[in-house]
């Protein structure tokens, strides 16, 4: 990727190992200095040019102008938001590079359905950073940020036993090892806790893959200790595979849920884990410990499996608590036809279960992720203080919860809940008692009309007790009793999207709603789409500054980084029952022959053991 | 050195629709009390102003360059911006109207070497009580008892 002028920063620190032991206040201490340093630099970084959002042509229709940035340069420009047949397209021009336009979002009809749900946070009213730039190089959290973190991610190692063939993040790649000491890892989670008006309560351990980090567990102890109530695991299910004793030990340090990559049904989409991922679920139905099926969804690739993998979530229901599917974010210099084959949204994905789920699970059946902000804002006026609020931007996610008869009818909970209804009904007791009226009163009102919501007659069968569901609602909102939501998703599938952005789509309105989070090594605590977005200037940079070089870490370790690297067995795992069982009635992986399974692997950059 | 002061109103469309006004008013600190500053006044321009009606308003109102941008498809956004010199210790007061809901939010400025450095700041979603706030502003900026109470 071209770059105007990088600049290159040099190791500040004589080694990271001198940094590594010490205490977290101290290394906050030490690591919060080099913020300056590591921030984002006008002119060298990043241009701007505020001029006119391009034109409309013949055909589009004005949506929204917003702010973008140049997938070449990164230079902050003026966009244009425009329906043209029924989509949302993003054009912007940089003076430097020309004209880029791409779909943002498929489907005018669900982008205004969606629109009406937007709900904005309180910001952060404990910023991290002084503003000193105009979004999105001023991370942050900065002052002008919409959002408390809903989920923080902490990245905890850069090393990966996997080789995809598009991933140039590991450690080998890379160049150097990004693996912050568990002390280090305590600051970091430390000040997401210090955050108001609320602090982080959800934690993501993601890498590189974070299992193969020997203190793993100790790091999930260590974000339980910090008063994180949400634990989850990013991993791609290798180690889980072949080691039970590890879903055992992650579920007793803390761990609430897997996040498992898991892209399709067939080795064919889904060459990462597709062999593997039987064996890890295994071992996570013994250990207890419930896992969410996260697959990145691409046109072309895997878009035609998303309704058989959700066929397969519910296969497993036992241990799969939902799937949270990601359309594909674009990166690198790729150009608009190549983009075209891969590209895909919201509104695609939810048309393609549509159709691959016979219209069991329609576009109208989801709901953008602000929509629960009636919940919060609910029980904050119960409680007078500010309450966890899902308010990052409606275009970024999509979620409904499913349910499933014994012969297998799909239902999702719009069926049979009035979703619409419930949150105008909650959006207006909150209002009513921030304007006064007795919120015992109130509550009392809401109850008796909640059950006006709920048709109990096209439920499930094991949910026709409308006072049972009613439970779970009153539980929540009232006793805002986060086992109450447990509860409710052991009986349900939750099935989400969540759109990151890329350099082709970027929307500054977008990132500054942004709720899901990373940790950064300085103390600092980036948006998602700006940390991966704009890698050399968030990520790489922040942890090419606090890593040790490789040699220094194999000395330290006694480890080879080049011989990490998995060589996958396929034969053996063919064969094993838990794959022969698996995806029985889901899809008929067992009639692909031998040669296939092999190819699918090594194309994909996964070495086989013949 | 200078100091902006944005009076604006905008009707916003996108992602939601929001209404906001603002009038902004600059007192200098003289003497224990509030002496309003005299401005010179500009149209709003997005090259020279976005950053600093950020740094403004980002925080105190939730209101971004960005949101202006953003909402301005089929919305109007019509901003004057004052400078004046300042020499001391400031008080910004921002008499905003938010979706039909009145505000006095209060920003406190004190000199730091060369720089006017902002000390305080309300944020809209925090409704901290007048009387509390006032009481900090005051003690921040060395202010008379009863200075803010006529602003």
């Amino acid at each position: 990727m071209e770059r105007i002028g990088t600049e290159v920063l040099e190791h500040p620190l004589p080694k990271y190992s001198d940094l590594a032991n010490l205490p977290p206040e101290e290394i906050g201490r030490i690591v919060k200095k080099y913020v300056p340093v590591l921030m984002p630099k006008a002119g060298v970084d990043y241009k701007v040019y505020l001029g006119k959002p391009p034109e409309l042509r013949d055909g589009e229709r004005l949506v929204a102008y917003t702010l973008s940035t140049c997938p070449h340069c990164y230079a902050l420009v003026a966009a244009t938001l425009y329906e043209k047949e029924g989509k949302v397209y993003e054009r912007k021009v940089c003076p430097e590079h020309g004209e880029f336009e791409e779909l943002y979002f498929g489907d005018y009809a669900t982008y205004e359905r969606f629109r009406k749900w937007q709900r904005d946070g309180k910001g952060v009213w404990t910023p991290n950073v002084h503003l000193n730039a105009l979004c999105p190089f001023n991370c942050g959290l900065c002052p002008r940020h919409k959002s408390h973190t809903a989920l923080l991610n902490i990245a905890v190692t850069n090393r990966c036993e996997l080789r995809c063939w598009y991933c140039f993040f590991y450690a080998v790649k890379a160049g150097y090892v990004y693996e912050p000491s568990l002390n280090h890892i305590r600051f970091m989670l430390r000040e997401a806790r210090k955050m108001m008006p609320y602090p982080a309560i959800a934690v993501q351990i993601t890498g590189g893959e974070p299992l193969l980090r020997d203190d793993i567990v100790d790091i999930v102890r260590i974000a339980r200790e910090e008063g994180y109530h949400h634990i989850q695991v990013n991993t791609e299910g290798i180690r889980l595979a072949f080691d039970p004793d590890i879903a055992i030990k992650l579920r007793e340090a803390g761990t609430n849920v897997v996040y498992m990559s898991f892209d399709g049904v067939t080795p064919y989409t889904n060459p990462k884990n597709h062999w593997e991922a039987p064996y890890a679920l295994d071992n996570l139905r013994r250990a207890k410990l419930v896992v969410v099926l996260v697959p990145t969804v691409i046109k072309g690739y895997n878009l035609h499996e998303v309704g058989a993998i959700i066929r397969f979530a519910v296969k497993h229901a036992d241990i799969v608590r939902g799937v949270n599917m990601q359309p594909v974010s674009i990166v690198g210099r790729v150009p608009k036809k190549e983009r075209d084959k891969l590209r895909v949204t919201i509104p695609d994905v939810l048309l393609e279960i549509e159709k691959q789920t016979d219209g069991q699970i329609k576009r109208e059946d989801w709901y953008p992720v602000p929509t629960v902000v009636p919940i919060s804002r609910f029980v904050e006026a119960l409680r007078g203080k500010p309450q966890f609020e899902l308010t990052t931007h409606f275009a970024c996610g999509a979620a409904t919860y499913l349910f499933w008869d014994d012969g297998g009818e799909l239902i999702p909970i719009t069926r049979f809940v009035d979703v619409d209804g419930v949150m105008q009904l909650l959006d207006r007791a909150a209002e009513e008692i921030m304007n006064g009226r007795n919120k015992y009163i109130v509550t009392l009102s809401v109850l008796s009309k909640l059950g006006r919501y709920v048709d109990a007659s096209k439920a499930p069968k094991r949910f026709r007790s409308k006072r049972r569901f009613l439970r779970y609602i009153f539980n929540i909102l009232v006793r805002h009793d986060y086992s109450s939501l447990g509860e409710f998703h052991y009986q349900a599938l939750f099935l989400g999207l969540m759109h990151f952005q890329d350099p082709y789509n970027y929307d500054v309105s977008r990132v500054q709603r942004c709720d899901v989070h990373y940790a950064m090594p300085d103390g600092r605590i980036v948006p998602f789409c700006t940390f991966n977005v704009f890698p050399e200037l968030y990520r790489d940079r922040a942890q090419k500054f606090f890593s040790y070089e490789i040699e220094e870490w194999e000395k330290l370790t006694g480890k080879k980084l080049a011989e990490e690297v998995y060589v996958r067995n396929v034969r053996k795992l063919i064969e094993g029952e838990p794959y022969k069982k698996a995806y029985e009635g889901v899809a008929d992986v067992l009639s692909i022959p031998y040669e296939e399974h092999v190819l699918a692997s090594k194309k994909f950059g996964i070495p086989v053991a013949e | 050195m200078k100091m902006k002061a944005f009076s604006f109103s905008a009707s916003l469309k996108e992602p939601r629709p929001r209404q906001v006004a603002v009038e902004t008013v600059v007192y200098a600190v003289s003497e224990g009390g509030l002496r309003r500053l005299e401005y010179r006044e500009r149209d709003f321009s997005l090259e020279l102003d976005a950053l600093d009606f950020d740094a403004e308003f980002g925080y105190a109102l939730q209101l971004t360059v960005a949101d202006v941008i953003r909402g301005m498809a089929g919305g109007s956004f019509e901003c004057r911006v004052a400078e004046c010199d300042a020499e001391g210790s400031l008080l910004k007061v921002y008499n905003a109207v938010l979706d039909g809901r009145s505000y006095k939010l209060l920003a406190a400025y004190k000199l730091a070497g060369q720089e006017l450095s902002k000390v305080y700041v309300d944020i809209v979603t925090n409704a901290v009580p007048w009387g509390e706030r006032i009481k900090t502003v005051s003690a921040l900026l060395g202010l008379l008892p009863h200075a803010l109470e006529d602003i």
